[in-house]
């Protein structure tokens, strides 16, 4: 009997609406997705269990979406895992810096719900190898 | 006596009005709490299927039906969250959020109170108008924007920016002219909302790079430049060689930078000659970063060496983003140039080392 | 005997000058109180419109904002390191479009610059500090993080006080606004999108703004970020809230409504850059440096010719510690005062001068009546009332009407500000946080009145003297805060 275990997902942003939208979205796409309001409680419900993608908030209280960003990229275990910023935060500079942080992908506020559940199957394809 | 009598008075007016002002508190306090907790109640049952609705989940259009059939005091409550979820998303889900607007009237309302005496009023109205984006909007909002009061101007351009028609791109230059000693518009703010109405108002760009108003000029070169307006370019090049106002000539050399040509590389390093304004100068040279020409290089390790350092600072960062050979520039410079040039080419290495943009190096050679 | 002829004397020289002032010094009362009052009114109104506005302010849409003027947060520290690294993180993190943050590390000696460092990951970097305005304290070198993109700038310098390591950070900022800020101020998230807001609606004209600034004792700092606000228990501390809340509630709103502000906090002040390099910064031998740059800029401007305004934001922005013993309190009201002489002094030109406009005719002169001779005449007026209340010279009646007028009329204004507080920003939220207010409100005409009025003239005093000023340390409580970010982001590398 095989048991297909949900894709796990976790979102950060200290914006509660967003964090419903999002979570709501993914969830009903078949993901299993955990939602936190801020960087730190993201970096424990990563190393918490094995996750595939985090969908980050730049800026949020505390550790922003880039710091939790780079952590996850200076240590072993989650170096590989897909990040999708997800952030208000238009500018090219910004844009750059995300990237160049290493994030996968950068969605901008306002954002089109279903364009995120896309670039969210695409980041994971891509992982996919 | 009578200081007693007026003592008396006195002291019984300050007490009663202190006795107002703490009843005033306790009031407003209460009132609050109550009105908070039961627009919580009343809500919880909406939530899910506002959520629902924006999240583009709602195929068969019950969340949308529900939400359309509330009734009016609980509209009242959901409202706000709606007007929340309105700049946040886009598309489909920003459609139907509009759409709940409309069928509860708030459209309508919203285009009537663009007439009304309060200014307030005027303001939200636009603001509602432009988060909705509804195209037929721009018509009754551009009338605004020659308000006598200039936070609904503001608003007014913004919404016309958000709604996104082009037509309104002359309304909002017009918009620009100083009214009564004050302001028409900031200028950002009518750049911004032009950047937001897409490649159709190239031609009015061209009428505006010719206007009288230097305002205008200004909004329009910098508008030319941030939105990659092509055609723009030979007025551009004028404007930035012959322009009176000096923002004007700045803006022209930024759009320069971003949206010119080979030929381009010659007129912005003229124009960090010396001779020129110093914000000209400095702009010149981070426009020519951005140009990212061939052509400049010798010229920008030049300006390594300027009396100006915070011009060098730019000249050595355009020379990093030009790419590899401006980078080989600036390392010739830092072993073998003098002072100066050593250091303003030293730092920005150690920038772009730190950024990781010196692997170009190990790729290209 | 002596003792008789002593009180006898006295008696009739408190009598002499009660004939003289009884009534002046009621009318004082009045018309103080009074025109707090209309100043208050005043700023309600301007809170209320402010209020209003956030409706169609579109704060979400300001942080995408392409082309939206930049800000430099400039943070002079000295010996900072209880509170630095969540400070300046929290500073990273404001909701804005573009925005820096430079540190200034005036020659701390405790861990200041390591913490940073480590927090931070900084690493030095060749960077020039240019010399736009001029500085004392030679700059040792700067920092950076090792990411080269996070936009934090730390500048180390030789200690020469804060109005110097300011200035250098005006000379490191490249953004065309320049904040300056206290490194134990908490931000609110949105607090450059407020005080942004006047320069962005008037670009040309706008020089100088500044916000509300309150009390943050006591209160739930999460992150560096105000999470519940809280009245502190001490009695000391509840009356100085009441105090922020008057001051911050009528002085400056309505100061900039009428157009004549002269005082920006230096807790927190925003500015634009070239005016602040035309001007020359700030002068790092004043004592009231903040109150003495707006009135340099408001006297280089009118010089000039320039057509510019000088607004207040009436939103909260900041929110800062305030001192928690008697001793740095005194110590803080002598040095305030002080400040507001040498200023007044030095600007004394200005004072009556029809060039000068409102600031000249309306601004100065009030400043100079209720706010610098102000504690000559209310200690003066307690004390003579008082003794010759003891004398039986004064009666009961007019001893009372003395009360009433001083000190009842005075917790009025408390009162209506507590209210205007309540009706627009409610942020105490617990009963008794408010019950604690209305009883500091009353509590503040028992003794602390009296006592700060004491210490301003001392300060006064001090300076006439010419003595030399003492800027006192303030030993840091710290956020009490709970910031695992912190620990996350001190990982050793």
């Amino acid at each position: 009997m095989t048991e297909t275990v949900k894709t796990r997902i976790v979102v950060a942003d200290d914006d509660l609406d967003i964090l419903d939208l999002v979570v709501f979205k993914l969830n009903q796409a078949g993901f299993d997705t955990v939602a936190v309001t801020d960087g730190v409680a993201a970096l424990a419900a990563i190393e918490a269990e094995p996750t595939r993608l985090a969908i980050l908030d730049i800026m949020m209280p505390g550790l922003s979406g880039l710091d939790v960003l780079r952590n996850l990229r200076a240590n072993e275990a989650t170096k590989g895992l897909d990040v999708i910023l997800l952030t208000a935060r238009a500018r090219d500079a910004d844009v750059d810096t995300g990237f160049a942080t290493g994030a996968n992908d950068y969605v901008i506020k306002p954002f089109s719900p279903r364009e995120l559940l896309h670039r969210v199957n695409a980041v994971l394809a891509r992982g996919d190898r | 006596m009578n200081v007693g009598r007026t003592f008396l008075i006195v002291g019984a007016a300050i007490g009663l009005a202190c006795a107002s002002a703490i009843v005033v508190v306790a009031i407003a306090k209460l009132r609050r709490g109550r009105v908070a907790a039961r627009s919580r109640a009343m809500l919880a049952p909406y939530r899910h299927s506002l959520i629902t609705m924006v999240s583009g989940e709602d195929d068969d259009g019950q969340a949308r039906e529900a939400l359309s059939a509330v009734s009016a005091p609980i509209w009242v409550r959901l409202r706000p969250s709606v007007v929340a979820f309105l700049p946040k998303v886009r598309g489909l889900p920003a459609d139907n959020l509009g759409e709940l607007m409309r069928a509860h009237g708030e459209i309508d309302e919203a285009t009537r109170r663009l007439t009304s005496r309060s200014a307030v009023r005027r303001a939200r109205a636009a603001y509602l108008l432009g988060l909705v984006r509804d195209p037929a909007s721009a018509a009754l909002v551009l009338p605004l924007l020659s308000d006598h009061v200039a936070d609904v101007r503001l608003v007014a351009a913004r919404a016309l920016g958000t709604i996104g028609d082009p037509a309104a791109a002359s309304g909002i230059l017009d918009a620009l002219r100083t009214q009564n000693g004050q302001i028409g518009l900031p200028a950002w703010v009518a750049a911004e909302a032009l950047l937001a109405m897409g490649p159709g108002i190239g031609p009015v760009l061209q009428i505006g790079l010719a206007s009288k108003d230097p305002a205008v000029r200004n909004v329009c070169a910098k508008v030319g430049g941030h939105g990659t307006y092509l055609s723009t370019v030979p007025q551009l090049r004028v404007l930035l060689a012959t322009d009176s106002d000096g923002d004007v000539r700045v803006s022209s050399a930024v759009a320069l930078g971003r949206v010119g040509g080979a030929h381009d590389a010659a007129i912005l390093l003229r124009h960090t000659d010396a001779s020129e304004p110093t914000v000209l100068r400095r702009t010149c040279a981070t426009a020519l970063g951005d140009l990212g020409q061939h052509e400049s290089l010798e010229a920008l390790a030049g300006l390594l060496a300027d009396d100006d350092r915070r011009l060098a600072e730019r000249a050595a960062d355009s020379l990093v983003r030009i790419g590899p050979e401006g980078i080989v520039q600036l390392e010739m410079a830092a072993t073998t140039g003098q002072g100066l040039s050593a250091q303003a080419a030293g730092g920005a290495l150690e920038v772009a080392g730190l950024r990781g943009q010196l692997a170009h190096i190990a790729m290209g050679s | 005997m002596i003792q008789f002829d002593f009180l006898g004397g006295l008696a009739r020289v408190v009598s002499a000058i009660m004939n003289v002032v009884a009534g002046p010094v009621l009318v004082y009362f009045i018309v103080v109180n009074t025109s707090l009052l209309v100043l208050m009114g005043l700023a309600g109104g301007e809170f209320l419109r402010q209020h209003r506005r956030k409706g169609y302010a579109g704060r979400e849409e300001a942080v995408a904002s392409q082309l939206g003027q930049g800000v430099s947060v400039v943070v002079p520290a000295h010996n900072e390191e209880v509170v630095i690294v969540t400070s300046v993180q929290a500073l990273l993190a404001l909701r804005f479009a573009r925005h820096e943050v430079i540190v200034v590390d005036d020659g701390s000696t405790d861990t200041t610059f390591e913490r940073l460092r480590r927090a931070f990951d900084l690493v030095p970097v060749s960077r020039e500090v240019p010399s736009d305005v001029t500085t004392r304290g030679a700059v040792i070198d700067v920092h950076v993080p090792r990411d080269g993109r996070t936009r934090l700038v730390l500048v180390r310098k030789k200690n020469s006080g804060r109005s110097d390591s300011i200035n250098v950070g005006i000379n490191a900022s490249i953004e065309s606004l320049v904040v300056f800020i206290d490194a134990d101020s908490i931000l609110e998230p949105d607090a450059l999108i407020s005080v942004t807001k006047p320069f962005a609606d008037d670009p040309t004209r706008v020089v100088a703004t500044g916000g509300v600034i309150r009390a943050v004792n006591a209160c739930k700092i999460v992150d560096g970020r105000m999470v519940e606000v809280r009245l502190d228990k001490a009695w000391l501390v509840r009356i100085q809230v009441v105090e922020y809340l008057r001051a911050f509630m009528l002085g400056r709103s309505g100061w900039s409504r009428f157009g004549a502000l002269i005082l920006i906090s230096g807790a927190f002040g925003m500015f634009r850059r070239d005016v602040l390099v035309e001007v020359g910064g700030l002068d790092p031998d004043s004592i009231g440096e903040d109150f003495e740059l707006v009135m340099r800029i408001h006297r280089y401007m009118i010089d000039n010719g320039r057509d510019y305004r000088v607004k207040f934001v009436a939103e909260p922005v900041s929110w800062t510690e305030v001192p928690v013993t008697v001793k740095v309190l005194r110590s803080q009201r002598k040095r305030w005062h002080r400040g507001l002489w040498e200023t007044l002094w030095k600007y004394r030109g200005m004072l009556f001068n029809p060039r000068y406009g409102r600031v000249g005719l309306v601004a100065l002169p009030y400043y100079w009546t209720f706010e610098l001779i102000a504690p000559v005449l209310e200690l003066g007026g307690f004390v003579l009332v008082v003794l010759g209340f003891a004398l039986g010279v004064v009666n009961t009646s007019y001893a009372l009407m003395f009360m009433a007028v001083a000190y009842g009329y005075a917790t009025l204004v408390t009162l209506v500000a507590m209210a205007i507080e309540e009706l627009t920003f409610h942020k105490y939220r617990r009963w008794r946080d408010l019950g604690a207010i209305l009883m500091a409100s009353v509590l503040e005409n028992v003794g602390y009145r009296q006592a700060t009025a004491w210490w301003r003239l001392e300060g006064w005093w001090a300076s006439l003297r010419g003595r030399k000023p003492v800027w006192g340390t303030m030993t840091r409580q710290g956020f009490g805060d709970d910031s695992p970010a912190v620990a996350a982001m001190s990982r050793d590398v």
